[in-house]
């Protein structure tokens, strides 16, 4: 089943981030290691927190890495499920004083 | 979209409980006389929620759940146990097979719909 | 569209289906022809009728199909055997769920009486097979199935222990392992579901996300710590957790105590507190006050554990609601038996007690002596409330032979109407047990060899339906049973007839009408003619004798020609406690169960007569009795007393045999503890069982029985016997 569509450095996230999902997409943030990455949310419909899992892991790789990774265009749902489970995605929101939820 | 429920339970009187309960609270549903023919409709349909009944003939509850586990469609479909046992050692059985949760019998229409909401994505 | 009303139609239907499989699926094991899938069938049909009937509230249906099922649950699980008496107890059991069916489809009730006596016979059942562990599981049970119909919920429960309240600031520790997960449970919702009861806050705890190449993408990683403030308790906060139950690490905390707390030592928390004390609120009061300390000491409270101690707490707080004035609790029998032998040791302590006072010479109206004396009152009171635990009314028992005799004039084609008197008579619960197979015996005997058939009824001018009755009374300190049937009563010439061609009696011998009719009780000996199916099954009331005298209890037989038969059956009420005649023989004391004793007299001279070789015989009423000498029996002494010396306690065994026994002098008559030698030490001939006297002194209980038939058969008039006798 094809988790997302690669572009050049960019995810665009299923609509469904169940627990079956979470595998797929690590798969694919590992396909793209080395590169700077971007992310559209804006498909999201459901996400759950083994894909956040993913996601943050993803994050944590990619800084030390020291590539940039990036979630742009968070979908509703995306951002409610963010603010639920109180998880910080930015790279950059990482070093501030204010979290970002 | 409305959110689907697949209803499995031997007992003729409590599948049309069920569809009725479910059907007034504008879910769709499909129903299943037993584990087996269960996961027969799951071929067919894709349930974000499924209700199961435990003692059954030809495949009970737990084969069943065991069954959608193992399938990698539904494999991470809530599961609802629906039981008139409210045993602790039933429920742990059905969550060792797989069950996301349970509905103790005779079961209120509000705390069932209450319960699928709770488990449905 | 009235759809709920379908709906109990589509039930009623089902219920017809259900019903259909249930009875034949028991006959089909009565028949020797089911198996496992059988008994699974079985416990479904009973198990789908509950859960419809819960559904339309139906309490009485759900009620008794809830026993039902119990008890076919015990056999499912292998912990009850499908002997004939539990099929026939199922067989009417499911008579009477289709009555309720059909009841509850006529929107009628069922009489109270129609079930009561299942329900005793099926608990009687579960009871007996049941262990301690599963004493939870019928708790949460009996809460399901209180009678409110749908509207009925635990959770509501649980949430109505704490009264709406000011808002109270809560931690929520919350750690998933990758279980839930897997289960199909996800964090995002329960914490959609938290929000809904107050303002939170989150923080997500990252710390333990490993870099991607190192991710379990189905693993769990992520840990939060829930700040929230809320005016719901903390079981409802608890519940949003319900079904993630020992899926995860969960730990709930009060932050701030509310001023009514009692507690003092709550302590305030941080967002991210380390090593704080775990503050439970005390929802069930302060007998969970010792399992929090426990769960405080651990920090981190599992949220199984919390479940686990409140339930119990919601469901005694339900039941409490529910009904305080028939609230009962099962008790494993092993732990009432210690009681009891417990209680037994108190009393023989108390007797001790009391003769070392005497033995003190204490002055009359002494404090000790008047304290001693509420003891004794005391002590009295409690070994009858023990017993009380023990006794159980008769009338499961004699409700499960109305169904016997149903048999019985089915097979005979008799037509025979049961008569059943003093049902609530109490007795011990091993005695009421262990009376079911012979009383099972005696009824069938009434309606095979008792009644006429119709036609010889009518032309002796009775109804053609002949009467069984079966009555219990308390007589005296002990139970009486009488089955009584309105037949022709003993043929006495037949019996005799048969008697003699088995050998049991001699041709010259002359039996009153009372040792004709106890020849009954002879092993070996039937009246039928032709064998029939019902009783002619080689067992005969010899059978029955033996059992009802291993209970303690005596049998008797009462026959008028023409008039009908009356066998009775007099039971101790309890198996720990007998009356006893304590005698002293050769220095050495003993009990001789009052049961046994006819009368005790003194003999005259021309009283005895000598037979030679040592034997001896008493005349009493014209009646030769064999004497024994109690002390060269028991091996107190070698040679033999005069009985003139002595006193002679006529006793008579339960098969009508009796003796003169011999003793030194009659000391007492009372209550006394038995202590089983055979437990203890092991079997003594003569004797049946041990006590221990207030002295102190062991005495052993004389078993009468034993010593007659060591003596040589006493049986009247039988002079090859009466020879072999000394």
């Amino acid at each position: 089943m094809p988790n997302s569509k690669k572009e050049d450095g960019r995810i665009v996230l299923t609509s469904v981030l169940d627990l079956r999902a979470a595998a797929p997409l690590t798969d694919e943030l590992l396909g793209l290691r080395g590169e700077n990455v971007v992310i559209d949310a804006s498909k999201v419909e459901r996400i759950g927190a083994p894909c956040f899992q993913v996601l943050l892991s993803a994050v944590k790789t990619w800084a030390v890495a020291g590539h940039t990774i990036a979630i742009f265009d968070e979908s509703s749902a995306f951002s409610e499920a963010a603010t639920h489970l109180g998880v910080c995605l930015s790279q950059s929101d990482k070093n501030e004083s204010e979290p970002c939820h | 979209m409305p959110l689907s429920v697949l209803a499995v339970d031997d007992s003729r009187t409590m599948r049309e409980m069920l569809r009725l309960a479910l059907t007034d609270a504008g879910f769709d549903v499909s129903l299943a006389d037993d584990g087996e023919h269960g996961l027969e409709v799951l071929q067919g349909v894709t349930p974000n929620v499924i209700i199961t009944d435990i003692n059954m003939p030809v495949m009970d509850g737990f084969g069943f759940i065991e069954g959608v586990r193992r399938s990698t469609e539904h494999r991470v479909t809530p599961i609802l146990v629906l039981t008139t046992e409210s045993a602790t050692d039933l429920k742990m059985r059905a969550k060792n097979a797989g069950a996301t949760g349970w509905i103790v019998k005779p079961f209120d229409k509000d705390k069932l719909i209450d319960a699928i909401k709770r488990v449905a994505a | 569209m009235d759809s709920m009303a379908d709906i109990k139609q589509t039930f009623f239907q089902e219920c017809d289906d259900l019903l259909g499989e249930l009875e034949s699926g028991l006959l089909d094991m009565e028949s020797g022809e089911g198996d496992s899938e059988t008994v699974a069938a079985i416990f479904r049909a009973v198990h789908s009728i509950k859960g419809g009937a819960g559904a339309f509230g139906l309490d009485k249906l759900v009620a008794f199909a809830h026993i039902f099922e119990t008890t076919l649950d015990e056999v499912r699980a292998d912990r009850l055997e499908a002997t004939p008496d539990v099929l026939s107890v199922l067989l009417r059991s499911s008579d009477v769920l289709a009555d309720l069916v059909g009841a509850a489809q006529k929107d009628e009730e069922l009489g109270e009486e129609r079930t009561a006596g299942l329900v005793g016979e099926l608990s009687a059942f579960v009871g007996a097979s049941a262990d301690a562990s599963e004493e939870p599981a019928a708790v949460g049970e009996d809460i399901a199935f209180a009678p409110l119909g749908m509207d009925f919920d635990l959770d509501d429960a649980i949430g109505d222990l704490d009264g709406p309240e000011d808002t109270q600031c809560y931690t929520i520790k919350f750690r998933p392992q990758p279980e839930l997960y897997a289960n199909g449970n996800e964090t995002v919702l329960l914490m959609r579901n938290l929000a809904d009861l107050g303002e939170m806050q989150v923080a997500c705890d990252e710390s333990k996300i490993p870099t991607l190449d190192e991710l379990d993408p189905e693993g769990a990683y992520l840990a939060w710590t829930i700040t929230m403030h809320t005016s719901h308790s903390e079981s409802e906060l608890l519940e949003v957790f319900e079904f993630v139950e020992g899926d995860c690490e969960l730990e709930i905390s009060l932050d701030e105590a509310p001023s009514d707390t009692t507690e003092s030592d709550l302590v305030d928390n941080e967002a991210t507190p380390t090593g704080e004390e775990v503050a439970t609120t005390d929802v069930e009061g302060a007998s969970a006050s010792a399992e929090d300390e426990v769960a405080n000491k651990d920090n981190v409270v599992q949220l199984a554990e919390q479940k686990d101690k409140q339930k119990p707490a919601a469901a005694a707080k339900a039941s409490t609601e529910k009904d305080t004035s028939d609230a009962t609790i099962r008790v494993n029998l092993g732990r009432i038996d210690r009681l009891v032998n417990l209680v037994g040791e108190l009393v023989i302590n108390q007797a001790m007690l009391t003769q070392g006072v005497i033995d003190a010479g204490l002055e009359r109206g002494d404090s000790v002596e008047s304290g001693l004396e509420e003891l004794k009152q005391l002590t009295r009171e409690i070994q009858e409330s023990v017993m009380a635990i023990r006794a159980q009314p008769v009338k499961a028992l004699f409700q499960r032979m109305s169904r016997i005799v149903r048999e019985a004039a089915r097979a005979t084609k008799k037509s025979v109407h049961l008569v059943m008197e003093g049902e609530m008579t109490e007795v011990d619960k091993t005695v009421v047990e262990r009376l079911a197979d012979p009383l099972t015996h005696m009824i069938r005997n009434a309606v095979d060899h008792g009644l006429e058939t119709a036609e010889e009824r009518i032309a002796n001018g009775k109804p053609a339906e002949g009467t069984v009755s079966l009555t219990a009374a308390h007589r005296s300190g002990r139970v009486v049973i009488e089955v009584s049937d309105d037949g022709a009563g003993i043929n006495r010439e037949r019996v005799k007839k048969i008697a003699l061609e088995k050998g049991l009696i001699s041709p010259d011998e002359q039996l009153s009408d009372s040792e004709v009719d106890n020849l009954l009780f002879m092993p070996g000996f039937s009246t039928v003619d032709k064998v029939s199916n019902l009783s002619g099954r080689g067992v005969g009331m010899d059978v029955v004798k033996r059992a009802i005298q291993a209970v303690g209890g005596k049998i008797s037989i009462s026959s008028k020609p023409g008039k009908g038969s009356t066998f009775s059956i007099s039971l101790p009420l309890t198996l720990a406690i007998l009356d006893g005649m304590v005698v002293e023989v050769a220095d050495q004391t003993l009990v001789v169960p009052l049961t046994a004793i006819v009368e005790t007299l003194k003999p005259t001279p021309s009283d005895i007569h000598e037979l030679g070789a040592g034997a001896k015989v008493i005349s009493i009423r014209g009646e030769f009795i064999p004497v024994i000498d109690a002390g060269r029996s028991m091996g107190y002494r070698n040679e033999p007393v005069d009985p003139l010396h002595g006193v002679v306690l006529s006793v008579e065994t339960e098969d009508g045999a009796r003796a003169a026994v011999i003793v030194d002098t009659i000391q007492d008559q009372r209550q006394v503890v038995i202590k089983s030698l055979e437990e203890n030490f092991g079997h003594v001939a003569s004797v049946a069982a041990a006590t221990i006297l207030g002295d102190g002194r062991i005495a052993l209980i004389l078993d009468v029985d034993s010593i007659i038939a060591r003596e040589g058969s006493a049986r009247l008039f039988h002079e090859t016997n009466l020879a072999a006798t000394g």
